[in-house]
């Protein structure tokens, strides 16, 4: 995943510099409590690195309750920065994945057939209700999970580099990030000439 | 995680008034947005909460 958010940030940022924007700009925002979003991100790494039992907990272990609140914080942080550009899409695909992980339990639900695409070193189909290590997902099929349609349903199978599962929150969030970029390094002299 | 929020908050009001710094934090707030904010699984099972 770390790739791909590289390369879709990167990409914003390649195609603002084409269009003749000012990555210099960025500077100027001034995004309400950033340094929570961070923070979030510590901790959602420090829950999924953390041993775990095989199967999914039980909703109100303290996994899937910190794993639920920590997206509740999200939307909290982005909603006090709605106005700034792209803010509302992401807003809207973490809104989508908070409602997808709250209904699972806590968890991301990906079907075994989704993971299998993805996945080249498992043999035998993986187990139903079981933990993706290293991951926010459970394996489910789509008739035992709730909203499955906002699950991972998205694939990016081999070749792709990175074969992906991926959620249309996910997509929401990287395509309001990439609106944010190109809104903010926009040159002024468009907006000048508009008025 | 008082002292990361801490470390993070100082480092900010030390550097905040640097534009090069202020961008690369706004950069550094997207990042972690997306990862923290998305959910996907990737071959070997890394995935948005890393």
């Amino acid at each position: 995943m770390t790739y791909l958010v590289l390369a879709s940030i990167g990409l914003s940022i390649v195609i603002a510099q084409v269009r003749g924007g000012k990555l210099s700009q960025l500077g100027e925002i001034r995004f309400r409590l950033w340094w929570v979003i961070p923070v979030v991100t510590l901790v959602q790494s420090a829950l999924v690195r953390s041993p775990h039992p095989e199967e999914r907990l039980a909703w109100w272990h303290p996994r899937p309750v910190i794993m639920v609140s920590s997206y509740l914080v999200l939307c909290a942080v982005v909603w006090l920065n709605r106005d700034l550009p792209g803010m509302r899409i992401a807003l809207a695909g973490i809104a989508l994945n908070l409602l997808a992980i709250a209904a699972n339990g806590g968890y991301m639900p990906v079907s075994p057939t989704a993971l299998a695409r993805i996945t080249r070193d498992i043999v035998s189909n993986p187990q139903i209700g079981s933990v993706v290590r290293g991951s926010k997902d459970v394996v489910l099929p789509s008739q035992q999970a709730l909203f499955w349609v906002l699950g991972d349903v998205l694939v990016i199978p081999p070749p792709f580099p990175w074969p992906t599962a991926m959620s249309m929150g996910d997509v929401l969030v990287a395509v309001g990030v990439f609106v944010f970029i190109l809104g903010t390094t926009r040159p002024h002299r468009e907006s000048e000439q508009d008025k | 995680m008082k002292q990361v929020t801490q470390s993070l908050k100082l480092f900010a009001a030390e550097h905040v008034n640097d534009k090069t710094m202020r961008v690369a934090l706004v950069l550094l707030t997207l990042v972690t947005l997306v990862i923290s904010a998305g959910a996907p699984v990737s071959s070997g099972g890394s995935n948005g909460g890393r």
